[in-house]
């Protein structure tokens, strides 16, 4: 096989992957829409005909000739759904999906000759396409692709210095039991391992459809030769041959690769803008901020002092109202519809569903909101766990589900709305709730609270966020393997966001994730302490206020006050950061900001007002100190140093 | 009077090409060297910005042509006992493995070249703490220069536990911190 030679125009090659991206995330949308009920199937075979279409002649253009041909027999295959001469099944449109999937790993790794699975697709497509009387495609024999999300699962299982097999049995074309034998083989396995993933799957094995059976098979030790000698002699009817060796999957082939990740097909006009082009700019509009603050400082303290300062004020009104719109306008390129970010969710939970034997229906609401797209990019994670755990463990299967009068087919619900300077991403779903019970006792297992401590609701529901902790009886396929809850918390917490949990038993878990909606700019609260000045996200802040020292109450080793007849616990930051305090007053500055479902009070010398900050991360090395999310320049020109007031109170207030 | 070695330095870098060159500089009584190719820029000491709960050798942040970017006392690194920031200070601001960060030294020497002959390794018999972040030693005539291990020091702080903490300093910082302008010695 002559591996493909890509054409060496990087920005031609740039063009051809965007496009192309966009041509098959539009292809999945379909198939996963497809219904052959529909009131107009031709219009979209059409499409489907046309998408192939255009990426067979892109991928020519290119020189990518494996990938042509690969796409070629695919649009003759909708040439011949259009003919109604083979028929668009739930099983066809699982094998387009898993092709889909192939290809734009392929065009995203850019390692033009690995061609491979594109030429067992192209013979699977091939064999598929022969007509024949039943309109059903007889004996196919697809090849056994794992999803990203699989390989990376596989990747981790061998990272532990465990195993993992590919196993190939082959039938004789003849074979007419094969179902029932690669069924007793594979109930075999588990005495050595782990089935991971089978084709056909379990389920079809008895419609009997195929020649060849493959499995992918984890170990936690290497296989002795005694037991590969004993899978490869396993008895059973009309078999050629048992393959078996070892898969290795290196994690950095596994993992999805980043590059030309965009936006995939928005119906409105779209420029595609290079990111850097963009935080160039969002730099330049920091500047300007800065000189604004600059020049009104100037302007409160010479005040009196010259005649013309009418003129200036005029023009320093000016340059605030023209900074100010560039900042809007800057902001806005960076924004993407909430859209983007959901609609790859369709194709998780369609794959969870079926393994998990589920039937969900996702819902979405309010796509149209916008975000700022680096932060959709690193919500992809954390929203991917939440809406496993909420098919996998959240909800219930059919039975149990009618036997409550549920409805038969789960719900699970993703939407965004925007709250003041915070988007909230909520994902609900309508099933069993979760259990306080247990996870109180798992709790109290772990070491992470005393059996006899009394925790309001809240406070136990925080428990699923921490490090190791999982409730689920036994380790699914699916979510679980260790990676919990706390890997979610991490991710929200470094958009410098919230969760905020909601459960009723049997009615059903509700997950809010309020994130700011930009990350570069944002409001912030100005305080001092210990004679350096300090800025406090103001989507933290619930308010502030100065309270007398006498009203602060010692409640053991805590100081609390009450603010509108609720305690509130008060942290002084002063000794946190082990200044003396500079101020001596009756009167004490407090900011009080929210951390999960309560309120905080933090101690500071005194608050200086609110200013628009452009974030500056830290150089990490050296300073990593989860105290200070980021830094800024402020108007005098210096530093402020920005608290991450999560982290603070996690770390001192309990 | 103003020290100008610093400027006639920076000048001289900026036509620099290569060729195992070290820029000198003294901590305390010994001459210490940088790769003049890992150096960015050397600036005159001005107080950098407390960062709370920091280690004591991380003296602040600074700006560094738009960058915040931390500084390391060198002095505190090789547990010296701290000096005065005088005229004579200066922050050379280094990059390493992508991250950028100031060391604050007593005072900036020159730029001497050192055949691969006249380098050796750090001799083992030194007191650990004192040679984790050395590479080697330069010999230049009479004169022993000390190499700071620059990946060394882009980790400081993940190990800093490791290093017993001058306990002296610890109230003199606490101290400091409560008035910046205390510290800047600048009066003598």
């Amino acid at each position: 096989m002559v591996p493909d030679q890509l054409n060496k125009d990087e920005s031609l090659t740039l063009l051809f992957i965007n496009e192309t991206h966009d041509q098959l995330e539009r292809f999945s949308e379909i198939m996963l829409n497809w219904d052959s009920n529909q009131e107009d199937p031709q219009k979209t075979i059409n499409e489907l005909f046309r998408i192939a279409h255009n990426i067979k002649g892109a991928s020519g253009m290119m020189g990518l000739n494996v990938l042509k041909d690969a796409v070629h027999m695919v649009e003759d295959l909708f040439d011949a759904i259009r003919k109604e001469k083979i028929e668009l099944d739930s099983e066809l449109v699982d094998s387009l999906l898993k092709f889909a999937d192939d290809v734009l790993l392929y065009i995203e790794n850019g390692q033009w000759d690995q061609v491979d699975s594109l030429n067992q697709w192209k013979t699977f497509f091939d064999n598929g396409i022969a007509e024949t009387p039943n309109k059903k495609i007889v004996k196919i024999d697809a090849p056994l692709t794992l999803t990203p999300e699989e390989k990376v699962e596989v990747a981790a299982w061998q990272e532990t210095g465990k195993t993992a097999y590919g196993i190939e049995v082959e039938f004789h074309s003849e074979a007419e039991m094969q179902g029932a034998s690669a069924l007793i083989f594979m109930r075999a396995l588990p005495q050595y391992g782990t089935v991971f993933k089978t084709s056909p799957r379990e389920g079809d094995l008895k419609e009997e459809k195929f020649t060849v059976f493959r499995v992918v098979f984890l170990t936690e030790q290497p296989l002795t030769k005694e037991q590969q000698q004993a899978i490869i002699t396993y008895p059973m009817y009309d078999v050629i041959a048992v393959r078996i060796r070892e898969w290795v999957y290196r994690p950095e082939e596994a993992v999805v690769p980043n590059i030309a990740k965009v936006e995939p097909h928005v119906v409105e006009r779209t420029i595609r803008v290079e990111a850097v082009k963009i935080d160039r700019l969002v730099n330049q509009v920091g500047e300007l901020l800065h000189v604004k603050a600059s020049l009104l400082q100037i302007l409160d303290q010479k005040n009196q002092i010259l005649a013309n300062w009418n003129q200036l004020s005029k023009v320093v009104q000016k340059l605030e109202h023209t900074v100010e719109g560039l900042q809007g306008e800057v902001m806005d390129l960076r924004m993407v519809p909430v859209r983007t970010l959901f609609s790859r969710f369709s194709r998780i939970v369609h794959d969870i569903a079926k393994r998990s034997d589920k039937q969900v229906e996702l819902i979405f609401f309010g796509e149209d909101t916008e975000i700022d797209k680096q932060v959709a990019e690193q919500l992809v994670d954390p929203l991917t766990h939440l809406i496993r755990n909420a098919v996998d463990h959240g909800l219930e299967n059919e039975e149990i589900r009618l036997s409550l009068g549920k409805t038969r087919i789960g719900k699970v619900t993703l939407g965004a709305y925007q709250e003041g300077d915070n988007i909230v991403i909520s994902v609900q779903d309508d099933g069993q709730g979760l259990n306080l019970e247990k996870i109180r006792a798992k709790g109290v297992q772990n070491g992470l609270i005393n059996s006899d401590a009394e925790l309001p609701e809240d406070e136990i529901l925080q428990l699923i966020f921490e490090p190791g902790f999982s409730t689920a009886d036994k380790i699914s396929d699916i979510s679980g393997r260790g990676v919990g809850l706390d890997v979610v918390k991490e991710s929200v917490k470094n958009l410098k966001g919230d969760i905020v949990t909601d459960s009723v038993v049997n009615q059903g878990t509700t997950f809010r994730l309020k994130i700011p909606l930009t990350l570069a700019i944002i409001q912030s609260f100005m305080i001092k302490l210990g004679g350096q000045v300090f800025g406090i996200p103001a989507a933290d802040v619930v308010e502030s206020l100065a309270i007398e020292t006498k009203d602060i109450h010692h409640i053991t080793d805590k100081q609390v006050f009450t603010l509108r007849q609720d305690a509130v616990s008060l942290l002084d930051l002063r000794k946190v950061f082990h200044y003396h305090s500079m101020i001596n007053s009756d009167k004490i500055p407090v900011i009080i900001v929210r951390h999960g479902h309560s309120n905080y009070g933090l101690l500071v010398d005194e608050l200086i007002g609110q200013e628009e900050l452009m974030i500056k991360q830290i150089n990490k090395a050296l300073a990593d100190n989860p105290l200070i999310s980021g830094a800024a320049f402020i108007g005098t020109g210096d530093i402020a140093l920005i608290l991450d007031t999560h982290q603070i109170i996690q770390k001192y207030a309990h | 009077m103003v020290d100008r070695t610093m400027d006639i330095l920076n000048l001289q870098f900026t036509g620099l090409v290569g060729g195992n060159q070290q820029l000198i500089f003294l901590i305390g009584s010994e001459e210490f060297g940088v790769d003049v190719l890992r150096v960015q820029e050397m600036i005159r000491y001005s107080s950098p910005v407390k960062v709370p709960n920091a280690p004591t050798a991380v003296r602040g942040v600074i700006n560094f042509r738009g960058e915040v970017i931390p500084v390391l006392d060198m002095r505190m690194i090789f547990q010296l006992p701290a000096g005065n920031y005088n005229e004579y200070t200066v922050i050379i601001v280094v990059e390493t493995s992508g991250k950028i960060f100031g060391l604050i030294v007593d005072r900036v020497l020159d730029m001497i070249g050192l055949e691969d002959g006249n380098i050796q390794p750090t001799p083992e018999f030194s007191a650990k703490e004192k040679t984790r972040y050395l590479k080697a030693m330069g010999k230049i005539g009479s004169r022993l220069i000390l190499l700071v291990d620059l990946e060394r020091l882009v980790d400081f702080g993940t190990i800093e536990e490791l290093l017993p903490l001058p306990h002296t300093d610890q109230a003199k910082e606490s101290e400091i911190l409560t008035n910046p302008n205390l510290e800047d010695g600048e009066q003598g």
